[in-house]
This record gives C-alpha cells, sequence and structure tokens, in this order.
C-alpha cells in the first residue's frame, strides 16, 4: 500500500499501543482464569449444600465465567466509556473494521492453550513431570504471546509485568507442598495477567487524571 | 529531475498542507475514526485551535463529524470521508517527490 507513509504506520501503531495501553482487556481476561480455576476451591466450599451447592457453582461459575470470556468486549467497552475515553478520548483502530487483518483477540491464544494442554497431556506419561511439563508450555506460550505483542507498543517494559509474577507463581505452583490443586495453574497465569494489568491501569490513570486542557 | 514533477508541487492540496491539519489528516488516515479529545491528544492542539481546523477539513468535504455518546459520554467522532482519503494519498504521492528523490552530488 503505497500511502502508508512512515507517519501514517507511527499513528497507527500508537492508535494500537493506545487501544491497550490501559491494561482493562488484559485485567478482565485475568478474572476470567482466576474463576476458572477456582472451580475447585468453590466445589470444596459448596459441598456441605449437597445438590444445590452445585447447582449453585455451575450457575455462579458459567455466569461469571461467560460474562468475562464471551462478554469480554462489552465489558471492557464498558469500563473504557467511564475511566479512559473521558481521559484520552476514543480511537477506533482499521484492523478491527478490515477484513485481511486479524484484531487483537484473546481467543487465539486460548486456542493455542488448549490445544498445548491437549497434546502435553496425550504426550505425557510421566504424572510426576506433568507440572513441570504444565509450568514449560505456560511459560512458552504466554512468552512468545508477550514477545509478539511487544512488536506493536512502545513500551516493551510493561511485558515483564506479567512475566515476572506468572514466574514466581509458577515456582509455588510446582514446588509448594502439598501440591495445589491442578486448576489453580488457571489461578496463577490469571492472577499474573490481572496484577500486571492492575499496575498498567493505575500508571495510566495517574499519567492521565483528566481529559487535555484548553491552553497547550 | 522531472520540470512536470516540479510544477505539481504547484498544485498541492492547500487544505491539507498546514501542519495542524495534516497532523489531524494523518492520524485520521492512519485508523478508522477517533475523537475530538484523542486528536487534540495527539496533536497538542488547543481546543479552539483544532475546532478550527476541524471545521476548515469538514467544509472541504475531506471529513465528517458525528456528535453522539458512549454511555453517558459524549463524543465528538471525526472519520475521514473518501474524497479525504483519496485527497490525502494524492497529497502523500506529491509529497514523495520532495522527500524521496535522489541527493545531489557535491560540485
Amino acid at each position: 500500500m503505497s500511502h502508508l507513509t512512515p507517519s501514517v504506520l507511527a499513528a497507527r501503531q500508537r492508535a494500537r499501543y493506545y487501544r491497550d495501553a490501559s491494561g482493562i482487556s488484559e485485567l478482565v481476561i485475568g478474572a476470567a482464569l482466576v474463576v476458572f480455576g477456582s472451580q475447585d476451591y468453590l466445589a470444596s466450599k459448596l459441598a456441605p449444600f449437597g445438590h444445590l451447592g452445585r447447582v449453585i457453582l455451575v450457575v455462579v461459575i458459567l455466569i461469571l465465567y461467560g460474562l468475562l470470556m464471551l462478554g469480554n468486549k462489552r465489558i471492557v467497552e464498558w469500563i473504557k466509556e467511564r475511566l479512559i475515553y473521558p481521559r484520552t478520548g476514543y480511537v477506533s483502530t482499521q484492523d478491527e473494521a478490515d477484513k485481511g487483518e486479524t484484531a487483537r483477540s484473546p481467543f487465539p491464544v486460548i486456542l493455542v492453550l488448549v490445544l498445548i494442554i491437549g497434546v502435553v497431556s496425550f504426550a505425557s506419561g510421566y504424572a510426576n513431570y506433568a507440572r513441570w511439563i504444565w509450568s514449560a508450555a505456560m511459560l512458552l506460550l504466554f512468552g512468545s504471546y508477550v514477545f509478539l505483542s511487544g512488536q506493536f507498543e512502545l513500551d516493551p517494559r510493561r511485558s515483564w509485568l506479567f512475566l515476572i509474577p506468572l514466574v514466581g507463581g509458577l515456582a509455588w505452583w510446582n514446588f509448594s507442598k502439598p501440591s495445589p490443586p491442578f486448576m489453580s495453574l488457571a489461578v496463577v497465569v490469571g492472577a499474573s495477567l490481572a496484577f500486571a494489568s492492575l499496575i498498567r491501569l493505575f500508571t495510566y490513570l495517574v499519567r492521565n487524571p483528566g481529559p487535555p486542557s484548553a491552553a497547550p | 529531475m522531472s520540470a512536470k514533477g516540479i510544477k505539481d508541487l504547484s498544485s498541492l492540496d492547500r487544505v491539507i498542507h498546514e501542519p495542524a491539519r495534516l497532523m489531524i489528516m494523518t492520524i485520521l488516515f492512519a485508523v478508522e475514526e477517533a475523537d475530538f479529545v484523542y486528536l487534540q491528544r495527539e496533536c497538542g492542539l488547543t481546543q479552539g485551535n483544532l475546532s478550527s481546523h476541524i471545521s476548515k477539513l469538514e467544509e472541504a468535504g475531506y471529513l465528517t463529524i458525528t456528535k453522539t455518546f458512549k454511555g453517558k459520554y459524549p463524543l465528538t467522532i471525526c472519520k475521514l470521508t473518501r474524497k479525504g482519503r483519496e485527497a490525502f494519498e494524492t497529497y502523500s504521492v506529491k509529497m514523495r517527490f520532495v522527500t524521496n528523490g535522489p541527493i545531489p552530488s557535491k560540485p
């Protein structure tokens, strides 16, 4: 496309960065993963209620997880309308409208995650090493996702906000005695993502306390 | 060096060929649409200055202005028209003649 001059490309890159700078999308995804991974814990708390407890668990998990994952875009937009747009404005990037480009979405990552888990589960005949394999797979998956998303960012330092707690969480998940439930891996990943996103959101709100002033 | 290429510069679009409006057009060309606050922040212009330049671009038919709401938050959304995109592409091609030509060797 001959009209994509360096200035246009720079403006597009800034708009893409701005779209995700507040970290709200990742915050919602992280919350969804925490909910998903908390099923065992919630089930144990609701066990005394018998059948009613199981029904409540299923309803709560379905509603929360469904809202956070399937309704991710709507929830993120609702939060941005109140926190982001009044401060730094609204922009819609063309890759959200173009047919040829893929907008950044968590679902390809989730799909790859499911595939990796399936392959690892099938290939791993060593139960003692299952946690190590899963931890390595998580680091590989999310490390590559962070690296790839870093190609579009102006500040790659934010990637470390996610990887450092993730490594710490995986260390806890592997070495704690007794071993935490397997599903708590999702809590580790989700909490790391939510932690990094909260810091980014806090930084954004501090830097942008209000809309631009009238005078330069 | 082509004389025709040089003479083309005399027909540069004066509506676009102004620093503030060039910034606005560049940003809007790169995105689907953007609101007033985003443009003001990216361009570093005052509200009055930005409003004046946006009005000129709207008069030329290069962009549309839509006042709407996102939730309870009022938005003034700017979007390039087809005419505006074509005008910017034409302008970019002409300016490329200025900036991408070979550098003459020293005598």
